[in-house]
């Protein structure tokens, strides 16, 4: 009997994605797929992308951090919340009309505003009405293009880059450069603090389109589990591939339920790094090298297999659904390498009943162990959701206006409107411990996880409640790192292969990596497996990213 | 020829007593090997329950020292807090009572139009009741697709609305196709004598024909309660304000969600109880009511899915 099952529609992923390929055709798609150009849209091209001006970068100076960050993307960092909370906006940015938005949750969904207080407070302080449409992360993929295809947007939505998105921008999104583009973003200073480099993505068919989501540009960190380290007396730093070796050796022992890494992407991006791969795409003259195409990456794949056969990675390593980070509290594996950098908070509230736990990081040396590799950088936004869009209007005092509840939204670390963003009102929300920190009570962690976040965000701050010392070890860890990093070249240009063929290329690419690496393949299937993905994907990606490269004189 | 082997001859065909096979005085050893085997099954059946309900209660360290894996044991000492994360801010509850009232009014309405409609297919005389029925089994095979069927609920005005998760799965081609077998078999004397003794079609669907088919609305009603229970979908897409939502969408923000949180994004998560036993602590609250409700409509299921299987 499956009546139950029939009740509903069944929607697969599969018809989804056809549903979002579909869309930009719905809202009036000038080309699709397949366009013999590459880039979907005929006026998403470098040329006019690179005639955009970026904002100008105005950083905040109200609040001097115990550790400044640096131009190159090294974060700012507070070992303590600051006890002076300046406000960054004076005025109330609202008119008293209702903002709708739309953006994932991470989190349990918190009360509506009728009963949250916080949400109450917020509106209140930014004369607004502001409703939410929160989606489950998961969900958030088909969610979206149905909210596009009905033409039923909310005024802002937190994006995400599908087919045709130059194309579907134009169509249906608000350009915003007349208001953001140069020194015009100084009418919103909060905007004006957000890194340059954060602003790249933004940019379609030579317009800004949005606010970025910026997050730092060290991207992930290579955790590791020092109080394992310690035990076994072994450097935290490997000097070289030989000696990283030894030292996942030394850290593994089955019997004991221990291994060095528990997911093969883990070793993988960690030898990324050690053999000098491109991250992602490496530039030379207008010409694009991908890093499944580098002779570093055979490299790469050639250690896989020795670590694979020395036994140093966990059994499941190979399934997406290992929970790694389960496995790491656990002391199951001691390196969770190029891990998401906010997962420093995360481990330490997971742990936090464990006095044995110690966290720290890994620095990555070069092969022969002489000197740092260069460091793979992240996009330096929100990976999920780069940045929040508006939708269309022609009243431009409402355009203004929603820009100015996004400013007070972007407010900076340790400001009063920051500390009411993310901790809510004192004595009700959140409680200040003896060292000065906000911790939340019950109710503000209920109530403060409205997705705001994902429509507007400070530039990512260290600062760890609790554990002054972490901002110096943080800081120490992304000032090492981040001068030696080199950026993905085509971080901010479009490829609209890469938004619907690559993830099935790429999928069947790793797969049959996979393999080779467990030894099911011999290592010379590896070249088949390239060409596959090249005529599959990576050719056609080539060349739309190139033709934007190379009308734009170099990486932009 | 001995009597042994004629006995042997005519094979197992002998029996000392007369009684048939299942009325035979059980054999000990069978009886503790069918005990063993059933007590096995049972095992299997109730120990994944048992552990969703031990994680529930289960602390931060306890977890830990598992590898996050679900445990079997709560540890030392029960921990309440992930209920009481969870039933925090009233969400949890509010939604418990949007999903009770979906279901009851959407089933109530469903088994309404289902038995209206396979009524109406199983009269032989009912006007246009071919071109109907193919109507209904062409539903059967397509579906209208997701884009169409969010334009036509915003067009009904419908987003948002409670009435979104209902109106568009009120009628299951299926349930229909099961229920109008189920009326054809019932005896056309019934119709004829009530007919002749002045009844309405309306009459003989109330007062005869419903009346005789308790049994495969027990089970219809079933199929679309656990549906209407389960279904996330449709308020994923139709219902925007979160305040709305059933408890199903509640239940799959907390599970789906829980592998990314940290990794991809900062937040306060810190200080909540173990993403796990959260979710466990929910999804036992979300089983709660079904499990009260089942037992009363048991008798009738058993009964009812033979319907579907011989007629269907």
């Amino acid at each position: 009997m499956t009546a139950e099952i029939r009740n509903t529609p069944v929607f697969t992923r599969r018809r989804l994605l056809a549903g979002a390929g579909g869309l930009a055709a719905m809202a009036g798609a000038t080309s699709l797929v397949g366009c013999s150009n590459g880039s979907s849209s005929a006026t998403d091209n470098a040329s006019v992308n690179s005639a955009v001006k970026l904002p100008t970068y105005v950083p905040y100076t109200g609040l001097k951090p115990d550790l400044p960050g640096t131009a190159q993307g090294v974060d700012n960092a507070f070992r303590n919340f600051p006890k002076d909370n300046p406000q960054s906006v004076k005025e109330k940015p609202g008119d008293g009309s209702t903002i709708t938005g739309m953006a994932i949750i991470y989190y349990a969904v918190p009360p509506g505003p009728d009963k949250n207080s916080y949400w109450k407070g917020l509106n209140d302080r930014m004369n607004v009405d502001l409703q939410l449409q929160m989606v489950g992360n998961a969900d958030y993929a088909t969610k979206f293009p149905t909210v596009i295809a009905g033409n039923n947007l909310p005024d802002l939505t937190m994006m995400q880059v599908v087919a045709n998105f130059p194309s579907l921008l134009d169509k249906q999104f608000q350009p915003l450069d007349e208001f953001l583009s140069g020194d015009a973003i100084k009418d919103y200073p909060n905007l004006a603090n957000l890194p340059t480099a954060s602003w790249k993505s933004t940019i379609y068919n030579g317009h800004i389109y949005g606010i970025p989501i910026p997050r730092g540009l060290v991207g992930g960190y290579n955790f590791l589990r020092a109080d394992l380290f310690e035990e076994k007396g072994l450097p935290t730093s490997p000097k070289g591939y030989d000696e990283l070796l030894r030292v996942c050796k030394e850290l593994t022992d089955p019997k004991q339920r221990r291994w060095a890494f528990s997911l093969n992407t883990q070793p993988a991006n960690l030898l990324a790094m050690i053999n000098d791969e491109p991250n992602g795409w490496r530039e030379n003259g207008g010409k694009l090298t991908n890093r499944y195409e580098s002779q570093e990456y055979k490299q790469s794949v050639n250690d896989m297999i020795t670590m694979w056969k020395a036994g140093v990675m966990h059994p499941n390593s190979f399934d997406p659904a290992q929970p790694f980070k389960n496995l790491f509290n656990a002391g199951t594996a001691a390196i969770n390498a190029m891990d998401g950098y906010p997962g420093w908070a995360q481990y330490r509230s997971d742990n936090s009943s464990n006095p044995k736990f110690k966290l720290g990081l890994m620095e990555v040396y070069n092969r022969d162990g002489s000197k740092l590799a260069p460091w793979h950088l992240g996009s330096g936004v929100f990976g999920t959701g780069p940045f929040t869009a508006m939708k269309k209007t022609s009243d431009k005092n409402r355009v203004k206006m929603i820009l100015r509840v996004l400013n007070y939204l972007a407010a900076p670390f340790g400001t009063e409107e920051y500390l009411y963003r993310l901790y809510g009102a004192e004595g009700v929300d959140h409680k200040t411990n003896s060292t000065g920190d906000p911790v939340l009570t019950k109710t503000g962690q209920a109530n403060t996880v409205i997705p705001i976040r994902y429509l507007a965000d400070a530039p990512y701050t260290l600062y760890q409640p609790g554990f002054p010392k972490d901002a110096d070890v943080q800081h120490d860890y992304q000032a090492t790192e981040v001068p030696t990093g080199i950026m993905n070249p085509t971080v901010g240009l479009f490829s609209n292969s890469a938004a619907t063929v690559n993830a099935t290329a790429d999928k069947n690419f790793n797969d049959g990596v996979n393999d080779i690496v467990q030894g099911r393949k011999p290592f010379s299937d590896l070249d088949g497996l390239i060409s596959t993905w090249k005529s599959a994907a990576g050719d056609a990606m080539r060349k739309e990213y190139q033709d934007q490269l190379q009308k734009n004189g170099g990486p932009k | 020829m001995t009597t042994l082997e004629q006995a042997a001859a005519e094979g197992t065909r002998t029996r000392t007593s007369k009684r048939p096979v299942w009325m035979e005085r059980p054999n000990p050893i069978l009886q503790v090997i069918k005990f063993i085997a059933l007590l096995i099954s049972a095992v299997l059946v109730i120990l994944p329950f048992w552990s969703v309900l031990a994680t529930s209660f289960a602390d931060r360290q306890t977890l830990n020292n598992a590898a996050g894996g679900m445990v079997m044991w709560p540890g030392r000492t029960l921990s309440l807090d992930a209920y009481k994360a969870v039933l925090s801010g009233g969400v949890v509850t509010r939604a418990l009572v949007i999903s009770i009232g979906i279901t009851f009014v959407g089933t109530i309405l469903s088994l309404a139009a289902t038995a209206g409609l396979a009524y109406w297919l199983s009269r032989s005389r009912s006007f246009a009741a071919k071109p109907i029925l193919l109507l209904v089994l062409g539903a059967v095979l397509f579906s209208p697709g997701l884009i169409p069927s969010y334009l036509l609920v915003k067009q009904l005005n419908l987003l948002d609305n409670w009435w979104s998760l209902i109106l568009p799965v009120l009628v299951n081609a299926f349930n229909v196709i099961v229920m109008r077998a189920f009326f054809q078999e019932l005896p056309a004397e019934l119709f004829e004598s009530a007919a002749i003794d002045g009844a309405s079609s309306l009459t003989i669907l109330t007062r005869i024909v419903l009346p005789l088919s308790k049994a495969v609305l027990a089970v219809i009603g079933l199929f679309y309660a656990v549906a209407y229970w389960n279904a996330f979908f449709n308020a994923l897409i139709y219902i925007q304000t979160a305040d709305k939502w059933p408890m199903a969408l509640v239940l799959r923000t907390y599970v789906v969600n829980q592998t990314s949180i940290g990794g991809e994004d900062i937040g306060s998560s810190a200080g909540l109880p173990p993403q796990l036993s959260m979710e466990m602590a929910i999804l036992v609250i979300a089983i709660l009511p079904i499990m009260i409700v089942y037992p009363f409509i048991q008798k009738h299921f058993a009964k009812g899915v033979m319907i579907g299987a011989v007629k269907g």
